[in-house]
Order: C-alpha cells, then structure tokens, then sequence
C-alpha cells in the first residue's frame, strides 16, 4: 500500500497532465477553426481551377494532346507517393493512419515489383517509414511553419514533383492525406496526380472558349497550376485533420486522466481513514492496556 | 437585362474581391483586353500587369501576376497565383519580384526561358 505522500504526489501530477492535456485540446479547437476556414476559402480557386481544366480538356479531346501530364506517359511501372503527415504528434491516429495505408500500398507494389520512390511532407510521416523504407525517400520536405499552411509550399513541392517527372523518372504520381471528415473521423485518402484525372462531368456541357495564347499552351501552363492546387488542397485539408485528430485526442486524455484522478482521491481518501482508525485503535488498547 | 458583367478575383488561399463592374481591364498574356457584358467566352493566361475593375464611376486596381482569365455566360472569373492591391503595392516588392525571377532563370537553362524573360519585361515595363 502506497503512503498518503505518495498519493498525493501522484494525484498533483496527473491533475497537472490534465490541465495540459485540456490547454492543449483548446488550442487544437482553435486551430482547427483557422485552418477550416483557410480550407474553406481556398475551395472556390480550387473548384474553378477544376472547371477550367474540365472544359479545356474536354475541348482538347481527340486532338493530340502535347502534355503527358494530363495523359500519362502510357506506361505504369514507376510510382511517386507523397506522403503528408504532421509536423508534430500528439494527435492520436492521425500520422499511423496515413502512414499504415501508404505502407499496404507499397507492399502491394514491392510485389508486383514495381519501382517507387516515395517523398514525405511533415516530420511524423519520415520517423515512422524511415527504419523501413529508407531506401526508397527520394526527398523530404518539412513544413516550415506547422500552424499556417502555405500556397508557397505546395508550389515548391509541386515544382520539385514536376520536374521530376518531366526527367521522365515517374509514371504515376499520388498523394496521400486525411481527408477531413469531422472532428471525429479524417479518412486516410489516396489522390492521383498524374495523370491529371479530370472527372468529367456529362451534364456541363462544354462552352466553346476562344483561346490566347493556343489550348495547348494554355493547358501546359494550367496543369502544373492545377497539380499545385490539388497537393495544397490536400494539405489544408491535412492541417484540418491534423487539428481535428488532436482534438478527441486530448479530449480522451483530458477524461481518462479525470477518472484517474477520481480513484486516486478514494484511494487516498481511503488510505488516510485507515491511518486513524489504526491511530485510534493503538490510543485504545493503549488506555485499556493500563 | 443589365449592363454590368459579375466578375470574381480568386488567389489560392482566398477569394480577393467579387461584384458587378461595368468593365473589367485584364492584363493577358498577349495584351491586355477589356471585358464588357456578353464577352464570348474566352479563356487566356495572366502576365504580371495591373488588372483594372471598372464600375460606377469607380476604379479599382490590382496587380496580379501570373493566372488565368475565364470568360463565359456566367461572367469573368480570374485565378490569379498573386492579388497585390494598387495601394499596398510599392516598388520594393516589385523588385523583390524581380529579382526572385533573375534567380530562377540562372539557376535552370531550360526551354523556360523564354518565358522568364518574357515575364521579367512584363515586370520591369511595371516600374
């Protein structure tokens, strides 16, 4: 049995664990409405950016289309994963979802032998896949600032992914994220890059646009754009996640260190009854003793 | 039927500025073109230069830098990468501009070049 000083150095500490795991579930709760919102107010440029392509592919159908990163190089034997994770942890499933799902997909192509080289965004995601895939990274990039996503970042990544790309090492490029879903549930998603898969959609009929300079210079300045948006689209939506998954976690925590600190209390509680009652008894047997 | 076209500003991380405007002055890729109610539809690619609204008396300016203009029956949209208002635009960041421009054309020789430099004149003309 512990003694009373025991007890209660236990119970300052988990009450102490408690305050910082609440601290740390509000701050999440405030983050996550900043990043929805920049979720949100990207979403128009994205679903424009999307309709344009839509149109412009569909206009450019059954010509020649000169970029292969709408069509695809026609082969598929070489992958590109980029696999975005969070800077920091705490965040109950949010990184081992992601990363669990990434890892099935390699191993699916490790069998079917096929090449893959995988970059990871956010530190989390290259802790966990390092010991096992380490020979596989071919680049690493960190978010700067792991509060704000940036519109820079994704362009760098995407000039990086592009480049290599047209050094014609990949196939196939895609990105995987949680998709944000509530608070409670993000779902790890995989998104196809390249080839640029435009959902085309029967019912908007295709305006006849006049264009400047000639489609096909449009459209090899407007996929690099459109791949941008979608890996920022795909990290905002990480940075929601990230948030929302830190959220219940701490949430979690904050209660299970609450019922910890019930049962210490009744346990001290106990423990201290039980010291007097021995104290009284000793007094006594004591006096009866004389 | 009116006579003022709905056109949308929208940068990547919000949308900048939306309304009716009698006309819009946009700065495309091979000159700048107005657009007025009933535009065909037209679709073209940005170069850094002042993007102009036109509406009721009233004028206002943005710089833009690289993007697209969509023009169709719905109205005129621009996607702009960068939407930098006139009043908070100073040369400063023109030349910051400048010279990230200079520094990415040394550092790749490629085919982009042409374009580079295309829109470095477009930004130099700006000062």
């Amino acid at each position: 049995m512990p003694n009373l000083k025991d007890l209660k150095i236990r119970i300052e500490s988990v009450k102490s664990t408690r305050k910082i795991t609440k601290a740390m579930q509000m701050v999440a709760a405030a983050k996550l409405r900043k990043a929805q919102e920049a979720a949100e107010s990207s979403r128009h440029y994205s679903e424009k950016m999307s309709n344009v392509l839509a149109n412009l592919s569909s206009a450019m159908k059954g010509k020649e289309s000169s970029s292969t990163l709408l069509r695809g190089t026609g082969s598929e034997s070489k992958h590109l994963l980029i696999i975005a994770t969070s800077e920091r942890g705490l965040c109950g499933g949010f990184n081992s979802s992601i990363v669990k799902m990434a890892k099935s997909d390699f191993q699916k192509l490790y069998d079917a032998k096929q090449n893959f080289k995988i970059i990871t965004v956010g530190k989390k995601g290259k802790e966990q896949l390092e010991r096992e895939y380490g020979d596989f990274f071919l680049k690493h990039f960190d978010l700067v600032d792991a509060d704000k996503t940036t519109y820079e970042i994704a362009v760098e990544i995407s000039n990086y992914v592009i480049n290599e790309f047209h050094n014609s090492e990949f196939d196939t490029v895609k990105v995987y994220f949680n998709k944000f879903q509530s608070i409670i549930s993000q779902i790890p998603t995989a998104q196809g890059l390249i080839p640029a898969s435009v959902e085309n959609k029967e019912n908007e009929s295709s305006v006849s646009y006049e264009y400047e300079p000639d489609e096909d210079e449009i459209l090899s300045e407007l996929l690099p754009k459109a791949i941008t948006t979608r890996i920022y689209t795909a990290l905002l939506e990480n940075a929601a996640s990230e948030q929302g998954a830190r959220m219940s976690a701490m949430d979690n925590a904050t209660r299970n260190a609450g019922e910890m600190i019930d049962k210490l209390t009744i346990q001290f509680n106990r423990s201290r009854q039980a010291a007097i009652t021995n104290e009284l008894i000793e007094i006594i047997s004591g006096a009866e003793a004389l | 039927m009116s006579d003022t076209i709905k056109y949308e500003l929208v940068c990547p991380e919000s949308k900048v500025e939306s309304g009716e405007a009698d006309s819009v002055l946009v700065p495309g890729y091979e000159g700048d073109f107005t657009v007025l109610v009933n535009h065909a539809s037209y679709l073209s690619t940005l170069r850094p230069g002042m993007l102009k609204i036109f509406s009721s008396g009233n004028e206002i300016e943005y710089f833009v830098d690289s993007g697209f203009a969509e023009v169709s029956d719905q109205g005129l949209v621009v996607l702009a990468e960068k939407a930098i208002k006139r009043s908070d635009l100073d040369k400063g960041t023109i030349n910051i501009m400048i010279s990230e421009l200079e520094e990415k054309m040394e550092k790749n020789e490629g085919n982009d070049k042409d374009k580079i430099l295309k829109q470095l004149s477009d930004f130099k003309s700006l000062i």
